[in-house]
């Protein structure tokens, strides 16, 4: 790390500290000329987001060679940050979900892992050259617990609470040691940095964006560091460079994680033979998105029937029963080669592009986007142009799964990155979709319903959308907020589901001995654990991983199929316990008795028993 | 020192050929600064524009306004800030049409969302058309309703940038303060853009922590 790298730590005092002032606080990058500015809004008082936010503002001018130089040639990610792909695959791998999760739920999961990967690589990227300072690891990481947001500290939680001790008592030292030092050795990371880092992160994890304020811990209050303008500047670039690999890292992050699953398939350990056999006729080369939707059924039969109404208006079209240039009013007169053989060839190569050749979803959305590129005549289209043949487009194509595939983009591009014309161009597609799925064999003309076979009338009856219903993302949201919450309360004990029952039981203090032995899985969190049967998981922890009992609770896939017969064995036991025994599920630990305690010591007994 | 950037996500209402996209043609056209962002033709532009010490980012969308499409307008007006129904002040029925569109924004779009009514195609008048909505007419809606109203003429330019400014400057400005504060609120800047819907993304945000 360079001198004004550490430097620049120095103007950026934890939010948490008192006495930082959020108003004087600077809310972007720096601009070039503001050196002079920026120096003296620092008195007394640091910037809080400094270099946080510069992903959108372009105030420091980096040339596309440096860009070209710097970025585009990062072709692999770091070790360290592979790393938090395994274990997020891994830890994606683990049976430990009593239920199989939903396509919401693990869409979540996924953009958590993205928020804390985008963090680590953030991290990775302020303290890569600081490591060979040789500062302890662990230290690094307890310092940067110290300083997460305000949020945090009202976790009830004893070993967060340690570490803020050690972050302040580090920083007050300032007054005996250069600051520099103090902000080296608060950087220094290394990947248990990242790690402490994240396992205190949950109330960081709200303001994705204030990377800086959050992230390095120095009470600067007594330090004045100069900067020259020539030094900001420099600094600055580093930022904006950073920006742009943070970028890149969290590109390829898309990638490498969905390239890694279709490598390893969507299934939890100990496949069945049957969906042995099924892996192995699977084409490599060729994901297909609805294995990711297998727990989600209604989206799947949506698909299809969607697919069936596509595919029965593309024969229509083609049999000439409807006209849908004029159905669609298609903009012709604007652009005669719409209808030709070229234009045609075209959206039909990025369409199936779309739904085959594609893995992550950021490639899809960018094949989303050259298909509004390709369709673009003039710059001067408004939306009735694009929309209409996008429809037009979709229903000559036909292509399959075309559904899934704008759903899977919807819920698995990370969420910060799906904006603006992304958004835009993910929303047309989807309108476009919508519309056909509502389409009735009502919304022809009266010529064109009379040539229509009953089957056709069949299928164009009523819109896809009244006769299945997609769960609604908000309900769903809903239901995971549940366990949030009870997540930020006691974050150690939800790091794994497998002593979910007796969570409350627990003294936090425990909690971070089991915690501090269990190897650290990234960003999953449980969801929608029904508690009662996560005793079972307990009993099968103590018995190591490999027995049977392991295996049974361990068979519950995170994508398994519902009817899967270990979720009915794991279920009907969980329902086969006693409700006496549940009854202290919902209590508090601090608000247990002593006869409380020795009952529920019984009830461990009975379970070991 | 505050030179935030502030996204508003404004999305564009109106029947076909009222000239939606014309106006934001102009507006983005007329321009400040080079606005080099990436854009999907007419339908989705950016333009940057400072109003006092803020930096406003309009992300504008449009929608088909062709009566087909109507039913899809929720999925583009979703977490909009802000709103331009447009009509053609020599087509009543687009006026008509422009009724609906506020009432259907008032009942469904985020609250809050600032709407402006623009009266387009103003240089028709001039040039000896028939003006068939009054002014009077419209402002009195504009009133009933709460909206910003204006007259204008995309190719004239005319009123044009006053329509933008004036939105930018009925959002509510938030003091830096309160940015690092709240989490909620309908504006937001660049770094809590996805994060409208605090009812929908909230959950899915604050599910970050992973201990």
């Amino acid at each position: 790390m360079t001198t004004k790298e550490e430097t620049r730590a120095l103007h950026t005092p934890p939010m948490s500290n008192t006495k930082f002032d959020t108003t004087q606080s600077i809310k972007e990058s720096y601009r070039p000329q503001s050196g002079v500015t920026q120096e003296d809004s620092n008195e007394g008082q640091g910037n809080g987001n400094s270099g946080s936010q510069s992903h959108c503002h372009n105030h420091v001018e980096l040339s596309k060679e440096d860009i070209d130089r710097e970025v585009n040639s990062i072709e692999q990610l770091p070790v360290e940050l592979s790393k938090l792909i395994d274990l997020f695959i891994n830890d994606l791998k683990q049976p430990k979900y009593v239920k199989p999760l939903t396509i919401i739920q693990l869409s979540s999961l996924f953009q958590n892992f993205y928020i804390k990967f985008d963090k680590a690589s953030f991290q990775y990227l302020s303290t890569s050259h600081s490591n060979s300072n040789g500062t302890s690891n662990g230290n690094g990481g307890n310092n940067n617990n110290g300083n997460t947001d305000t949020n945090n500290s009202n976790n009830v939680n004893g070993n967060n609470n340690n570490l803020n001790g050690n972050g302040n008592g580090n920083g007050n030292s300032n007054d005996s040691q250069p600051a520099f030092l103090v902000a080296r050795e608060t950087l220094s990371s290394g990947l248990s940095g990242i790690f402490a880092r994240s396992r205190s992160g949950s109330g960081s994890s709200l303001r994705r964006g204030r990377r800086s304020s959050s992230l390095f811990s120095v009470d600067s209050n007594n330090v004045q560091p100069l900067l020259s303008p020539e030094e900001i500047q420099k600094q600055l670039r580093t930022n904006e460079l950073n920006n742009y690999k943070i970028d890149k890292f969290m590109s390829l992050c898309e990638r490498e994680v969905f390239r890694r699953i279709l490598e390893v398939g969507t299934s939890v350990a100990s496949p069945s033979k049957e969906e042995l056999v099924t892996r192995s006729n699977h084409q490599k080369k060729t994901f297909n998105v609805s294995s990711l939707f297998r727990n989600s059924p209604e989206f799947i039969e949506f698909d299809k029937v969607l697919y069936e109404k596509l595919h029965a208006l593309s024969t229509m079209a083609t049999q000439n029963k409807i006209d849908l240039v004029e159905f669609l009013r298609l903009p012709i007169g604007k652009n005669p080669d719409l209808e030709s053989q070229e234009g045609f060839d075209g959206a039909k190569e990025l369409l199936t592009n779309l739904v085959s050749h594609t893995i992550a979803p950021c490639e899809k959305i960018a094949v989303i986007l050259k298909i509004h590129e390709s369709m673009m005549f003039s710059q001067e289209m408004c939306n009735d142009d694009f929309l209409s043949m996008l429809v037009y487009y979709i229903i000559k194509v036909c292509p399959k799964n075309i559904f899934l595939n704008a759903q899977f983009i919807k819920l698995f591009r990370n969420k910060k990155k799906l904006v603006q014309q992304e958004m835009y161009a993910l929303t047309n597609f989807e309108a476009a979709l919508v519309f056909v799925e509502g389409l009735t064999f009502t919304d022809f003309i009266p010529s064109s319903q009379e040539k229509l076979t009953n089957s056709e009338k069949d299928i164009l009856q009523t819109p896809v959308s009244n006769k299945i219903s997609l769960p609604s993302p908000l309900k769903n949201s809903g239901a995971v907020n549940v366990d949030v919450t009870l997540h930020e309360t006691h974050p150690e004990a939800m790091r794994s589901n497998s002593y979910d029952g007796f969570k409350y039981a627990f003294d936090t203090s425990l909690k971070n001995i089991f915690g501090k032995i269990r190897s650290y899985t990234p960003p999953v969190q449980p969801i929608n654990l029904p508690r009662s049967s996560s005793t079972l998981s307990l009993e099968a922890d103590k018995k190591i991983s490999t027995s049977p009992t392991r295996a049974a609770v361990g068979s519950q896939p995170v994508t398994a199929t519902p009817s899967s017969s270990t979720t009915t064995t794991a279920t009907a036991t969980a329902t086969q316990l006693p409700e006496v025994w549940k009854k202290y599920k919902d209590r508090k630990f601090e608000d247990l008795k002593v006869s409380d305690m020795k009952e529920i010591f019984e009830i461990y007994q009975k379970l070991m028993g | 020192m505050n030179s935030s950037v502030t996204s508003i996500k404004l999305v564009l209402l109106g029947e076909a050929a009222v000239g939606k996209s014309s106006i934001v043609l102009r507006f983005v056209s007329n321009d400040f600064s080079e606005n080099k962002e990436p854009t999907i033709g007419a339908a989705f532009l950016t333009q940057r524009v400072n109003i006092g010490e803020q930096t406003v980012k309009f992300e504008i969308w449009d929608t088909a306004g062709q009566e087909r499409f109507a039913s899809l307008a929720p999925m583009y007006y979703r977490n909009a800030q802000a709103a331009l129904v447009v009509y053609d002040i020599t087509k009543p029925q687009s006026f008509i049409k422009a009724r609906h569109w506020v009432k259907e924004l008032h009942e469904q779009a985020s609250k809050g969302i600032v709407i402006a009514l623009v009266g387009n195609k103003l240089d028709m008048i001039e040039n000896g058309g028939e003006r068939k909505v009054a002014k009077e007419e419209a402002e009195k809606l504009a009133e009933e309703e709460g909206l910003l109203f204006f007259e204008t003429s995309a190719k004239s330019g005319e009123n044009v940038n006053e329509v933008f400014l004036g939105i930018g400057e009925k959002i509510p400005i938030k003091k830096p303060g309160e940015q690092a504060n709240e989490q909620s609120g309908l504006r937001i800047t660049d770094d809590q853009r996805v994060d409208l819907t605090n009812s929908v993304n909230g959950p899915v945000r604050s599910a970050g922590c992973n201990c």
